[in-house]
């Protein structure tokens, strides 16, 4: 899990465990519940439950896309959302190479610590105090055993409490302890005071007694997990309170059962004032101690007014407190959900679609499950040729295609694409904080804004205006939240962001790889061609429909086009200003089909002083709950058996914008090996229903035509 | 000769069983207070004493409102015979004859119990 969802969860436990632990420590007091016995054990399970809530409990699962599983290959995405900057896929801590050294950071932003780390560093800083404590107690006890003297002869009071008790320990006299501290499992001591050879021999007993029911019930062993516990929970006042009732319960019930074993009601009262009288002492020991001093009329009190208590009033008070728990605990659960790594969509709504009438038996093609950037799992087209990709303006692999077979010509291309990739990749730590404006006209849909501001990976907002619609995104303190909900984003809106953001993060460097040499705007550029098909024979011939093209210019490394499938081509224009010594792209042109769908200006400027305002979800953002991480433009396939194709698969890339519920909102076809089968290709795209993925998807579908009926 | 599964109780818990088997349930301080009566015995000698006994499985405990109270395992004459057996074993290596000689001829025995012992002799030889 990465840092944000895992912080998320961090905190959200922290609030369930405050709600449920400061309920079940309150409730006996309210329903005055005093039974010792009983409330110890009540106390133990409770603290077990808030330690294993996220075990016990539901998480929250969202549907997954094909972002929200670990990407493989050599890439790491700057974001998983390719319509959001997603803070959750930016490391908290620079990564090493040349761009964490960042040379040209204002001293602001290299020392600026994001709250979420700040929250981190207190739950642990807590946690160390805690143990330090807890060792230092054990340190302290060790120093209290070496300077005690073991008790010797053994007096009869000893002999006779470890024969009612049927418990046996060394005892030694410590000059140091204030009270008797009983500490040990296998080889259990129990420290008694110098003050405990002045006591007469019942009040001796009785103390002896007491320290030895503590051995006999491995108390000490059990104070140490709760204190344990307490280390790891230690932000949680419900666990203070429940533990120091759990503590109080521990030495009333050791109490009553040394008063029923020594018949000595009278002679035990004396030895706990007596010890009461001793001089004060911190309760450092992590040991059951005799006598805490903020117990003693408790202590008295309940010895005083023992009385039975009722079994049914017992049951019917530990019923109610079970009940108003368990409806806390689903409160708490519900209102503070642990989030879970995103479910693999429901294969079968990934079921072939009702488009043909009986589907062709030979060749098969089955849409992929989202799992990665671009997935598709293919069984073989049986050998059938396909129809070769049709020729586009735009496209520039036109001529020779090299394979890539040597290792060093491979490390060479990747090298190159590494390069372009880096310059795109604005949501890396080491970014200084910018503002990014980019006005667009979109073909035929009118014009619009994508404004983005960014001082970390958990503080950025972005707005996507096209006509009268707006999107909003935000991320505060790692947590995204957005209006509309539901990734709702306008279709422009979302290829430009990905074309700024996410420019060549579609790739995967374990794919099979060709390049050709071609010549843009008068330099020499390298296009890097991407298929994920299963491994074939290489070949030289022209761009295929499944490869992904990545156009560099060779001295600068600038990435010049990008074409994540034949007919959809962006092109990348980049001016003299740079930002902060990196060159980004003044204008961004999107082709479809031939045709411009997109032209942009961009703008980058420093985002100036933090303003928290900015990146403040609304009540209505917060109401809608944390939105999912989105997902990279992908392209996937289908088979479409047709009686109208013989001899020949003939493909057909529909680009197509996939709401989250799996439903094909938009779809337009960018690139047709037979226009004839344009139309069918965006029918059976509309009538698809996709795996549902709870946000917007911009996916290229290549619909394959095969023979059939 | 029937074997007893009980350690014999010495003679300072036998004196406490005594104590309790005549008053049926005691408790710790009960039984003190009474032994205290005949002789003096330390508070916490009694304490280790019950301890011994419930360990050894003469008596058990059940808890009360503000002290545990002991009663006996086991019936006063299942005790006596385990003693008994244990002493004619240690003994007599496990023959009752002698034991029975040196009562009838050493022991100022009553003429009553002797044909009361008679009796017993009697009945028990017709059982075999």
């Amino acid at each position: 899990m990465n840092e944000a969802p895992l912080l998320h969860n961090v905190l959200s436990w922290v609030v369930q465990t405050v709600l449920l632990a400061s309920a079940g420590a309150l409730l006996p007091v309210f329903l005055r519940v005093r039974h010792p016995r009983t409330q110890l054990a009540y106390g133990h399970i409770l603290l077990a439950v808030c330690l294993l809530l996220p075990v016990l409990e539901p998480w929250h699962h969202a549907p997954a896309g094909p972002a929200a599983t670990a990407a493989g290959g050599e890439t790491l995405r700057d974001s998983t959302d390719a319509g959001l900057p997603a803070p959750s896929a930016v490391p908290a801590q620079p990564a090493p190479g040349p761009r964490a050294a960042a040379p040209n950071l204002p001293p602001s932003v290299q020392t600026r610590i994001p709250r979420s780390s700040l929250l981190w560093l207190l739950l642990v800083a807590g946690a160390a105090g805690r143990f330090a404590w807890l060792l230092a107690g054990l340190w302290r006890i060790r120093r209290y055993r070496i300077a005690a003297m073991p008790l010797y002869p053994i007096p009869e009071s000893v002999r006779a409490a470890s024969s009612i008790t049927h418990a046996d320990a060394v005892l030694c006299i410590s000059p140091d302890v204030p009270g008797p501290v009983t500490f040990g499992w296998l080889a259990p001591v129990v420290l008694l005071p110098e003050s405990f050879l002045t006591l007469g021999e019942e009040a001796q007993c009785a103390i002896v007694c007491h320290e030895l029911l503590h051995v006999h019930r491995n108390d000490w062993l059990v104070t140490l997990l709760e204190e344990l516990s307490a280390a790891v929970l230690w932000f949680n006042p419900g666990v203070w309170l429940l533990l120091a009732e759990t503590r109080l319960a521990r030495e009333q019930l050791v109490d009553a059962e040394t008063v029923r074993l020594t018949a000595a009601f009278d002679p035990y009262v004396e030895a706990l004032l007596a010890i009461a009288r001793t001089r004060p002492a911190l309760d450092l020991a992590p040991a059951p101690l005799f006598l805490r001093k903020r117990h003693l009329t408790q202590r008295i009190h309940a010895l005083l007014k023992e009385v039975p208590v009722s079994k049914l009033r017992l049951l019917a008070s530990y019923a109610s407190m079970t009940a108003i728990l368990a409806c806390a605990g689903w409160f708490a659960s519900h209102s503070f959900p642990l989030m879970g790594r995103s479910l693999p969509p429901d294969p079968a709504a990934a079921a072939p679609a009702p488009v043909a009438p009986e589907p062709a038996p030979a060749p098969q093609v089955q849409e992929a499950p989202p799992s990665g950037r671009r997935i598709q799992t293919l069984i073989p087209l049986a050998n059938l040729p396909v129809a070769p990709v049709p020729d586009d303006p735009h496209e520039l692999v036109t001529g020779p295609v090299q394979a890539v077979t040597a290792a060093a010509d491979r490390t060479a291309a990747l090298a190159l694409w590494s390069r372009a990739r880096r310059v795109h990749q604005l949501h890396l730590p080491g970014t200084p904080p910018y503002q990014l404006v980019a006005n667009f006209t979109a073909g035929g849909t009118g014009t619009g804004t994508v404004t983005e501001t960014w001082w970390s990976g958990q503080k950025w907002r972005w707005t996507g205006t096209l006509g009268n619609s707006t999107a909003v995104r935000i991320s505060a303190d790692g947590l995204r939240y957005g209006e509309p909900a539901g990734g709702a984003i306008p279709t422009p809106v979302h290829v430009l962001r990905n074309a700024i953001f996410w420019a060549a993060e579609t790739a995967n460097a374990n794919a099979q790889m060709r390049t050709a040499a071609v010549i843009w705007n008068g330099k020499p550029t390298t296009c890097l061609l991407f298929s994920y098909l299963p491994a074939t024979e290489p070949t030289a011939g022209p761009r295929t429909w499944d490869e992904d093209e990545y156009c560099i210019d060779n001295a600068s490394g600038l990435l010049q086009v990008r074409s994540i499938a034949p007919g959809t081509y962006v092109e990348y224009t980049y001016g003299d200003s740079q930002f902060h010594g990196r060159s980004l792209p003044s204008r961004i042109a999107v082709y479809e089909a031939g045709a411009n769908a997109l032209d942009a200006q961009i703008a980058m400027t420093d985002a100036g002083p933090e303003d928290p305002s900015v990146y403040t979800p609304t009540p209505h953002m917060l109401a809608n709950g944390p939105l999912q991480a989105g997902d990279l433009p992908y392209q996937t396939m289908m088979m479409a058996p047709s009686a109208a194709v013989s001899g020949t698969v003939k493909p057909v890339i529909v680009h197509a914008s996939v709401d989250g519920l799996g439903n094909v909102q938009d779809a337009g076809v960018t690139c047709a090996s037979d226009p004839a089968l344009a139309q069918p290709a965006l029918d059976q795209v509309r009538n698809r229903h996709f795996p549902p993925t709870g946000f917007i998807r911009q996916m290229y579908v290549d619909v394959r035509f095969v023979p059939g009926r | 000769m029937k074997k007893t599964q009980k350690p014999v109780p010495t003679g300072l818990e036998l004196e406490l069983l005594k104590v309790i088997w005549q008053r049926g349930r005691a408790t710790v301080r009960e039984v003190h207070r009474d032994l205290l009566a005949k002789r003096e015995i330390a508070y916490t000698t009694v304490l280790t004493m019950m301890g011994v006994l419930e360990r050894k499985g003469h008596l058990t405990k059940k808890a009360g409102p503000r002290a545990y109270v002991y009663v006996p395992a086991q019936p006063r004459e299942k005790v006596v015979e385990g003693m008994i057996d244990e002493f004619v074993e240690r003994v007599f290596n496990g023959s009752a004859k002698p034991l029975l000689v040196h009562l009838v001829e050493d022991r100022n025995i009553p003429l009553e119990d002797l044909d009361e012992i008679e009796k017993l002799v009697r009945s028990k030889r017709l059982e075999r």
